[in-house]
Order: C-alpha cells, then structure tokens, then sequence
C-alpha cells in the first residue's frame, strides 16, 4: 500500500512537472525566438574566422529545429516577418559573410605579398637617395649618372606609393570605408591589420621621401605634374580611410604622432611641389649664368625678374653690347624657349602666378627690347642707307663711264 | 383584408430597410499578447496595431491608487470575438473590454485572485478561449472568455 502510494504521488509529480512545463507563455516564446535570431545575427557579423561560422551554422541549425513546433505561433506573431522568413535572413547573412572571409583571406594574401613588396622598395629608395646626394656633391660633371639614378628613384617611388595605397585598399574594404557605426570587432580588425603591416609608418615615410626626392633632384614642370597628381591622389586617399584610422588608433593611444605628422607633411609635401617649381626655373636661368634674387611665390617671381631687366636697361646706356647679349640669353633662350612654353602653364594651372603678374614680365621684357634691341640697330638706319648711296652712286659713274667709252669709239 | 396586405408589405420593407450588412465568419484574435509599457502620461502605444490609449482609469478602479500606473507593464490580447482582454502584475482581475467610438468600454470584470493578486499573468491566444497563465513558472492557468472564465484548469 505504501508503495502504491509513492508511486501516485511520484506520477503525479512527473505530471504535474510537464504539465508546468507547458505552461510556458507565447508572448516568452516569441521574444525568446527573437532573442536568439539577433544574438545569432551579432556572432555573424562579429566572426572573425571561418571557423566560428561553420559554428555559427550549426546554431540556425538547431535554431531552426527547436522552434519549428512553434512554427504557427511565430509565423503569425514575427509580423512582418515569418519563421521561415527569419531563418533564411539568417543563412543569407551567414553565406554572404563567408563570402567576405574568401575575400579577406585573398586580400591578406595580397597584402602580405604587397608588403614584401614595399619593404624591398623603402631599401632600394633609400639607397637611391644616397646615392643622388652623393652624385650631386662629389660627381657633379657626370650629368648622364645623375638622371638615370633620378629616373630610376622618381619610378621607384611611384611604385611604392602605388603599392601602399593597394595595401590600403585591402586593408580597409570599401563597406568599412566612412562606415560610422563599426563595432569594435570590426576596429579591433583594422587596428590589428594596419599595426601588424605597419601602414601609418610606411605612409609617412613615403611622404617624408618624396619630399626629400624633391629637394634633391632639379624636376620639369611633366614631372612635377606627376608628382602633383600623386600627392593629391595620396591625400584623397589619408581623407577618405584617414579620419577612421586616426579615430580607431587614438582610442588606443597608438602612434598619435606619426598620425598628427601625416596631415602637417601632406602639407609639406604640396609645399615643397610648388617650391620645387620655383627653383627649378631659377636654376633654368642660372644655367645660363643669369642669376635671379630667390623667389618662391609670383610676386617675389615677377619682383626678381623685373629687378633684374631694370638693371639691365641701366646699364645698357654703358655697355649696350652687354646688355644685348644678355637679352637675348635672357629672352630667346631661357624665357622665350623654356620658361614661357613650359613652367608657366604649370605655374598658372597651379595659381602660382596671376595674368597681372605675367602682364608685368611681359611688359618689362619689351621695355628692355626696346633700349636694347632697338637702340643697337639705330646705326643701321644710317649705315644701310648710305651703303644703297655709294653703291648707287658707283653703279651710275660705271653706267655713265661706260657710256662715254662708246660715245668715243662712234666719234672715232 | 386590405389592412393586413398594407401591413405584411410595409413590415417588409420596414425590415428590409433596417437590416443590417453582416460580413462573417470574422476572427480578431491577436496570435500574441502585446506587452507595453505604460509612459508618464498613463498611456499606452500598440504600434503593431496602431492602437493607443489611455489607460490611467484602469490602474485607478484596480489598485484605487490614482499613480497606480507609474512603471507598470499592461499585458492586452484580443479574443476571436473582438474583445480586448487586459490585465497587469498583482491585478486581481483581468478586464474585458470592446470597442466603442473612440473608447474601451468595459464589458466584463472577470476576477481571478481576490487576496493575493495575479503574480507574473500572462495570456495565450487559445481559441475559442483566451488563456491566462500566471503563478510561479506559470503554474495556475485559466480559459477565459468575454462572459468569464470559461474553465479553470488547476492550481
């Protein structure tokens, strides 16, 4: 008798469990369903291997099973959405994520080779750059070594910006670009990426180089085009990935400096672009042993130019012989030939120089044509002239002796 | 004979006018409670069906306490019928209600726990009835309909 008692109350324990256990509320259900649908929805997006998604799979797996007796329940309750509905918008996610880790996984390849890349460009540039400083003070005559080495360091480095900048790319894909809102999986990604290839320290030093390049090497206004471009398309890219990176770094308190210094030395370099334009054209005039005071904007430019013509025209009341010859280096060989075909579009196109500016130049070369040019040709309004006289003169005594000649010998 | 003619056509067309246009069978049920949060003002917003009110009135006619309202949760389903059944934690009673130009009105107050109050309720769209689980891990649960409980289960 008691065992058939314990044996009631035992059944009626185990029934009245399940019969709590059904109890369960609809409105728990579907929260719960929903719960589980977004924390599944998180892990994908923050997966950081393959692996955890192959986990990830087998969770809308068992998702889907578990809840699929509740099916009616949340067909009609997931408004506007439905079961189904919610388990594909889950595989979809996950599918298109692993999608993103193929991706990822060709890029990290790429970069790795890309850095292998660089690495070997910082040496040889580095070694480039030595070696034009050193042709520059000990061999100057040797004018053919010089350009080749210049050359070969103008296509080295371009190389190498090309290269980080297709690092750049890979590391930063462009759904993360000017993304505001990435989670700190995603930060935690690019921060690790980026310092691992040490990007900021490559950036910089591209920069700090190519402004070297331009202190060491005498440029024409084709190549300081190409180097313009390049700079603009560097600093495109520092305002497009550049504002997340700082963002992401500084937070960490991660190279704060190098980062501060990569805006100021894009500065820089733009700065010493328009520079390096400025000396080159002193040095066309130099070459020719013209020596200009320095300049290094169109005004200080036209000052130079314009003190040095009023000088000229001074002294060619004393040495018109000169001053001449010095026109004509100054004008026919150096401006006329080289710094008016060739620097001054570029000096315009860059708003180096205005129109008014040019008008000045243009103005004072005539000014000293006119003294020197026209003043050295005056004697021939004389000698010419009585060139034509005399040779007129002789012709008609020939003409008239001629004449008298054949009048005798008709008389004879 | 004539007056009972007139009669019989003009009852006809009496009722004929009056009757009125009867769409059915029509189901109203919500498939899951709504849950909402009842804001400083006493109101509450279901989004889902673009229903919102004033529900002040209610918390004062169950707790007789006029800021009865303030941080409380109204849980509201609606039966295959059309009525809108509501209740909250320690509420004695679970209200029904039906629509009415502009307002609930109540229909029925259907009590449950006179002493202690309702601890944790929630419903489940049961049809034809309305469940209501409460207790601890839902332990109890109820049937209920717009006329009162319709079957009480166990406790």
């Amino acid at each position: 008798m008691k065992k058939m008692n314990l044996l009631i109350v035992i059944f009626s324990a185990v029934l009245l469990s399940s019969y709590i256990s059904f109890a369960q509320q609809d409105y728990q259900t579907v929260q719960n369903f929903k719960a589980k649908v977004k924390q599944i929805d998180q892990a994908i997006q923050s997966a950081s291997t393959a692996d955890q998604l192959n986990q990830i799979k087998s969770q809308i797996d068992q998702l889907s099973s578990d809840y699929s007796s509740k099916k009616d329940l949340l067909d009609k309750s997931l408004y506007p959405d439905d079961f189904n509905g919610s388990i594909t918008k889950l595989n979809d996610a996950l599918t298109l994520r692993q999608g993103d880790f193929g991706q990822i996984t060709n890029l990290q390849t790429q970069v790795t080779q890309l850095q292998a890349q660089i690495d070997t460009l910082n040496k040889k540039n580095s070694d480039l750059l030595d070696q034009l400083q050193q042709v520059q003070t000990q061999d100057k005559t040797n004018i053919a070594k010089l350009n080749k080495i210049i050359a070969e360091l103008r296509y080295s480095l371009v190389k190498r910006d090309r290269l980080i900048m297709s690092m750049i790319d890979s590391l930063m894909p462009s759904n993360l670009i000017g993304n505001e809102n990435l989670t700190n999986s995603e930060q935690q990604k690019i921060f690790s990426r980026t310092k691992k290839l040490d990007m900021i320290s490559n950036i910089k030093k591209s920069i700090d180089d190519n402004i070297k390049f331009l202190s060491t090497a005498a440029l024409t206004p084709n190549d300081l085009n190409s180097i313009k471009q390049q700079q603009q398309q560097f600093k495109k890219m520092w305002n497009t990935v550049g504002p997340q990176i700082i963002g992401i770094y500084s937070r960490r308190h991660e190279d704060v400096k190098n980062l501060k210094d990569i805006d100021a030395d894009l500065i820089s370099w733009d700065n010493a672009i328009m520079q390096e334009a400025w000396n080159s054209i002193n040095q066309s005039f130099a070459v020719h042993g013209i020596i200009l005071n320095q300049f290094s904007n169109g005004e200080e430019f036209t000052q130079s130019l314009s003190s040095f013509i009023n000088d000229e025209i001074q002294n060619a009341s004393s040495n018109q012989e000169e001053s001449k010859a010095s026109y004509h280096v100054f004008v026919d060989t150096v401006w006329t030939a080289n710094v008016k075909p060739n620097w001054l579009p570029f000096l315009e196109d860059n708003q180096l120089i205005t129109s008014s500016q040019t008008s000045t130049i243009e103005a004072k070369i005539a000014q000293w044509k006119s003294v020197a040019v026209a003043g050295s040709f005056s004697w021939l309004y004389i000698v010419v002239p009585l060139l034509l006289i005399i040779i007129i003169v002789i012709i008609v005594k020939m003409r008239s002796s001629k004449n008298k000649q054949i009048n005798v010998e008709k008389e004879i | 004979m004539k007056t009972t003619k007139f009669l019989l056509i003009g009852s006809f067309l009496f009722i004929a006018a009056c009757s009125t246009l009867i769409l059915k069978p029509a189901d109203f049920a919500w498939p899951v409670e709504s849950v909402l949060n009842v804001d400083n003002n006493g109101k509450v917003d279901i989004q889902r069906y673009s229903i919102n009110f004033d529900a002040r009135e209610l918390f004062l006619k169950e707790t007789g306490d006029s800021l009865g309202y303030q941080n409380q949760q109204l849980r509201v389903i609606r039966n295959s019928n059309g009525y809108y059944f509501m209740v909250a934690n320690n509420f004695r009673n679970v209200y029904v209600f039906n629509n009415d130009e502009g307002t609930f009105r109540l229909e029925k107050k259907i009590e449950i726990s006179g002493k202690t109050g309702i601890q944790n309720p929630a419903f489940n769209q049961r049809p034809p009835f309305i469940e209501l689980v409460y207790g601890e891990n839902g332990s109890s649960k109820v049937n209920l309909t717009e006329k009162g409980i319709a079957k009480e289960e166990t406790k």
